[in-house]
């Protein structure tokens, strides 16, 4: 290895080195504040580590990773997701008597395992990085195992996302025996049955994927999971998870040239379809916030895999840039509400103060974080004037140039459907206060704090500025992959 | 020109003041911010056509471009003004009455609870007035026109808490807008075939490649509906009786004064397309004609004191339109002028009076006023002396000069004239009535007259009944504006002398129909059929009920259970169904999910390798 491919991948070795340091602090004391602090510290490092990696791209390190700009973009974004999981993390686990120490070494190997599969050119690397993500967030959802549906949560989560990789395993090796190449420009045998074996092993390859991003019908776990695990841990899920799943989701497609096979096109539009209708269908009469936003979720990533449906390269750079630009909202909207849901739940209470009937009149009581939730509602619902209308716009301008009337259409219902409880909320949290009760008012629970409702706030001013102003990312946001660019051109005589 | 600029904002800002600070300010302070605005108004005006006349040499007009509101297209709408002497009587009116209304306005609704209200829809009534009249382009005059709409919307339902106000501010509304959407109409085909909406450069065009027939006669039809609508003619007259539901002062500014006169200057204003279409012209006189006589005979028969003045403003517009029609265009913008100046005075006259005999409004219930208010009375007079044109008064001057014009125009003629002197003599006998059977006779009321309390009712009167007597000898410059009067010779010279002693001769008629003879006979409204009819104004109310109200309330019953409702009910019971069939999938169990994983994935294999 030379020293460009060394400082193309410096963000993840010190990330890996970050986390041998994590056990050694262990060793040496037990402290969370210590440990928070050096976990958020690596990470800012790992963060500008990515300002050297930025001057040289499209670099192959190793046969297993491959940097280019799309999966740099991905991955500063999971580190920012990241550092406010830590940081949330930090006030939702203190408490007077356990130190919970190696959460923070969980949560650092779950981000370098999205890291490595945001980067990740050959199936070996995927399968790594998909195991440690996995098996670190499995790890991290059980954490608080005294509390009620934490560990089924967890239990549920292994047995899923075991099953769901091994069957993507056993993808892969319908692919390495078809073609006998496990990088992800392999190269497309050219007998008849081999061909047949190939298709089978990308269709089983994708199960893996569609699982993650819980895409209809691999969603089942979703509600579940995000209720039972702790709140942090359902904001990694929610945003780290989900941003490194649709990164190697696009790179697999993308690479290895699937798009260009009618079959695969037409499963993808009808799991997308699908995935909008039922996502919302689901969360129409949700009360749980965290249930009814693992509903959401399905049908956002319904929405977002619109961007693969791709028919010929001109959509490319432009189908890239909608898909980052619509994750990228969805996140920040995402972490304005669970953010605010971490600081008002704790550790040690039995479950999570998660349900938003308990909203009511909060923007009388406290203006700012509820006109902070009701723009991440708008902004989630895609209302204009919020960044998620024009997510949803760009969504939109890829279906028609691609010609997708059928998820046009499901975009237009689902959008309509999610209007009915995006709006229930906001009604909520607009309607009269509540009388005081016996009960503890919701703005007194948690351990809220002034940061939580800065960061809130500052999303937030992202959230309308985009709305407003989309160029100042939109025009950001150039991917030109060389990669993908020559498997273009090569895909028509591949097939 | 700053005062140009600034003029119709003036109001704007007031209003806003008013509106925002509301039951904070006080009586004085709430008077002293509305009068501050129309009367900042009022100096700029005054400013604005002192320029004028100095600039007004050439015959060009003052623009004053603002910004650019929007693009139409390549074409570019301003937010423009543009002053000529049409707008210069226009602006000097509705800020000058408007201001001497406001004053009366200030002590009438001084008890009112609402008083900040009331006062802050009035300033934003004279803005959107202002703004209508000062519109350089059509788009901006719409602006006005629905602003001044809205307005009096609102203050004709401003004691909305009875609900028969709050019918007659709905039935005003409703009626003006089909008005309104013919207006529109017309715009949009003026548009298509001039290309802009700017009113100079229409009428430049108009010069050099005029409108085709057929355009210009469709295009002055749809602005014509628009005028009938908003200026209460046949047969969109019907809301302006009702009207009188809103206080006085309202009455007196909006549905006397300045923006039932909107249509006039509509019509005024766009003359030169109405040149190129003869047959709308000759329309628009029957349009006055027809309304002039009618709303007369209604007003004949009237009881409410208001309701007489009003069907009298339709009746004046009417002589107005006559007189567009008839291409006596000096005339019947001098009209508008005087009518503005002696009708505003009627109304508050009847305000001052209203108060006095603790709002009674039937005239059978006052009888005697003369003696006990004299002062008032004695103004009164002096408003209805000019509202008959008896000699010497700005009415006089103003409704003769249209008469004259009648005889010899190409768009009217003899009937026409014959029809207005009938209409002149109608106009004197129901105002005799109505002051015969108010100021004569025993007092009637039930309770003692209140004492008159404040300066700020009597002064504005004072003024207006001065204006009133010597309006009409204002110096308008109007001809500078409109082409010369059509007719060259006069008629036969027994016309002026049968003009003008067709009033003298109604004043006669009144005093032996209705004069009280006796000390004691109370005088008592009529009770035969033509009475009845002619009291419910000819009877229009009730045919367009049944022909419009009836069937269209009939439709909405039977589709009270709305057939696109039932649509929209079938999808949210789609949706919530297929929720509960989805939910039922959640179930929770390990086992299942994991089936649904398998299932998936088979389903998956299935559709790629079938």
């Amino acid at each position: 290895m030379i020293v460009e491919q060394f400082i193309a991948i410096a963000p993840q070795l010190l990330l890996s080195l970050a986390i041998v340091m994590q056990l050694l602090l262990i060793a040496f004391k037990r402290s969370q504040h210590s440990i928070a602090f050096f976990t958020v510290s690596a990470i800012l490092l790992a963060l500008f580590a990515h300002y050297p990696a930025m001057t040289n791209v499209n670099l192959a390190v190793t046969p297993l990773l491959y940097v280019d700009v799309f999966s740099l973009t991905i991955n500063v974004l999971i580190l920012s997701c990241s550092l406010v999981a830590v940081w949330v993390s930090y006030g939702y686990l203190r408490s007077a008597v356990e130190c919970h120490d190696e959460y923070y070494v969980l949560l650092l190997l779950a981000v370098l395992g999205a890291n490595i599969l945001v980067l990740s050119n050959h199936f070996a690397a995927i399968f790594l990085g998909f195991e440690l993500l996995s098996l670190s967030l499995v790890g991290m959802i059980g954490y608080l195992h005294l509390r009620e549906h934490t560990l089924e949560a967890g239990f549920k989560y292994l047995i899923l996302s075991a099953t769901a990789s091994s069957i993507m395993l056993l993808g892969m090796a319908f692919v390495y025996g078809a073609t006998g190449d496990m990088s992800l420009a392999y190269q497309v045998p050219q007998q008849q049955d081999l061909q047949l074996l190939g298709q089978a092993g990308l269709v089983l390859i994708m199960v893996g994927f569609c699982f993650k991003l819980s895409l209809v019908p691999f969603h089942t776990w979703t509600p579940d999971v995000y209720q039972g695990a702790p709140m942090p841990v359902t904001l990694m899920l929610a945003t780290v998870s989900k941003a490194a799943m649709f990164a190697i989701f696009v790179k697999f497609w993308l690479v290895s040239a699937i798009f260009n096979q009618d079959s695969m096109q037409f499963l993808l539009v009808c799991i997308a379809i699908a995935s909008m209708l039922v996502g919302n269908l689901l969360a129409l009469t949700q009360q749980n916030i965290k249930r009814l936003l693992a509903y959401s979720s399905i049908a956002h990533m319904g929405y977002l895999i619109i961007v693969l449906a791709i028919q010929s390269q001109q959509s490319v750079a432009w189908a890239l840039k909608s898909g980052v630009f619509y994750i990228l909202v969805y996140i920040i909207a995402t972490l304005v509400i669970m953010i605010y849901l971490s600081g008002r739940s704790k550790a040690h209470a039995i479950t999570d103060n998660d349900d938003w009937r308990g909203w009511q009149g909060l923007i009388w009581q406290r203006p700012l974080q509820g006109s902070c939730l009701i723009l991440a509602l708008l902004s989630l619902a895609g209302i204009p004037l919020t960044a998620g209308f024009i997510g949803k716009f760009y969504l939109f301008t890829v279906a028609i140039e691609n010609q997708l009337w059928g998820a046009i259409s499901a975009l237009i219902i689902g959008s309509g459907i999610a209007l009915y409880y995006y709006l229930s909320i906001i009604f909520c949290i607009l309607a009269k206060p509540l009388e005081t009760t016996s009960q503890t008012p919701i703005d007194k629970v948690g351990n809220f704090t002034v940061s939580h409702a800065t960061v809130m706030g500052m999303l937030t001013v992202i959230i309308v500025a985009l709305g407003l102003f989309p160029d100042i990312l939109a025009s950001q946001l150039i991917f030109q992959s060389e990669q993908v660019t020559i498997i273009f051109n090569e895909a028509s005589q591949r097939f | 020109m700053t005062a140009l600029t600034l003029l119709p904002f003036f109001p704007l800002f007031s209003f806003l003041v008013l509106i925002v600070l509301s039951k904070r300010l006080s009586w004085h302070i709430a008077t002293a911010v509305a009068l501050t605005g129309i009367g900042l108004s009022f100096i700029a005006s005054i400013v604005v056509i002192q320029s004028l006349n100095v600039s007004a040499s050439s015959g060009e007009g003052l623009t004053q471009s603002l910004w650019t509101w929007f693009m139409l297209g390549e074409h570019e709408v301003r937010f423009a003004f543009y002053v000529d002497q049409l707008t210069a009587v226009m602006i000097a009116v509705v800020s000058g009455v408007g201001f001497l209304i406001h004053g009366f306005a200030a002590a009438y609704m001084r008890d009112d609870e609402n008083y900040s209200r009331f006062m802050a829809y009035m300033n934003l009534f004279i803005c959107a007035m202002l703004l209508l009249v000062l519109a350089e382009n059509l788009v901006l005059l719409y602006l006005g026109w629905e602003g001044v709409g809205l307005c009096s919307f609102l203050l004709i339902g401003f004691w909305y808490k009875d609900p028969d106000n709050a019918i007659a501010a709905r039935k005003a509304f409703i009626v003006t807008r089909i008005g309104d959407t013919l207006l529109a109409l017309g715009l949009f085909y003026l548009f298509m075939e001039t290309n802009t909406l700017n009113i100079q450069e229409i009428l430049a065009q108009q010069q050099t490649s005029p409108l085709s027939d057929e355009a210009a006669w469709w295009i002055a039809l749809l602005l014509l509906g628009g005028a009938v609508g908003k200026s209460a003619q046949l047969p969109l007259h019907t809301w302006l009786p009702d009207a009188m539901a809103g206080p006085t002062p309202v009455s007196a500014l909006i549905h006397a004064a300045t923006m039932v006169t909107a249509g006039v200057y509509l019509i005024a204003r766009m003359q030169g397309v109405y040149l190129l279409a003869p047959e709308i012209l000759n329309l628009v006189a029957w349009v006055g004609c027809l309304t002039l006589l009618i709303a007369g005979i209604a007003a004949l028969a009237q009881e409410d004191i208001k309701r007489v003045l009003a069907y009298s403003t339709m009746s004046q517009i009417g002589y107005m339109m006559l007189g567009l029609g008839a291409g006596a265009n000096v005339a019947a913008v001098t009209h508008l002028m005087t009518h503005a100046f002696f009708k505003a005075l009627l109304f508050l006259g009847a305000g001052a009076i209203i108060l006095a005999v603790h709002h009674q409004q039937n005239i059978f219930k006052m009888g005697g006023l003369l003696k006990r208010m004299p002062l008032i009375s004695i103004l009164f007079l002096i408003g209805i002396a000019a509202l008959i044109a008896f000699p010497g008064t700005s009415g006089f001057v103003s409704k003769e000069a249209i008469i004259a014009e009648l005889w010899q125009s190409k768009t009217a003629g003899p009937v026409f004239w014959w029809l207005a002197v009938v209409g002149a003599f109608i106009t004197s006998v129901y105002s005799f009535r109505l002051v015969f059977i108010t100021f004569f006779g025993p007092y009637r009321a039930e309770h003692e007259l209140l004492p008159q309390r404040h300066g700020l009712i009597v002064l504005p009167l004072v003024i207006l009944a001065l204006l009133a007597l010597g309006g009409g000898y204002i110096p308008t410059h109007l001809e500078q504006v409109f082409s010369a009067p059509v007719a060259s010779q006069h008629g036969p010279a027994w016309l002026h002398t049968v003009a003008i002693i067709a009033p003298l001769l109604g004043i006669g008629v009144a005093y032996l129909l209705y004069f009280p003879k006796t000390e004691s006979s109370p005088a008592v409204p009529g009770t035969s059929s033509v009475y009845r009819f002619s009291h419910n104004g000819l009877g229009f109310d009730s045919t367009y009920n049944a022909l419009v109200v009836k069937p269209f309330v009939w439709l909405a019953n039977i589709n009270r259970k709305d057939v696109i409702d039932l649509l929209v009910q079938l999808i949210s019971w789609n949706t919530f169904t297929w929720h509960s069939a989805m939910k039922a999938a959640q179930s929770g169990r390990l086992r299942w999910y994991a089936a649904t994983l398998g299932l998936g994935t088979a389903l998956l294999l299935l559709g790629v390798i079938l």
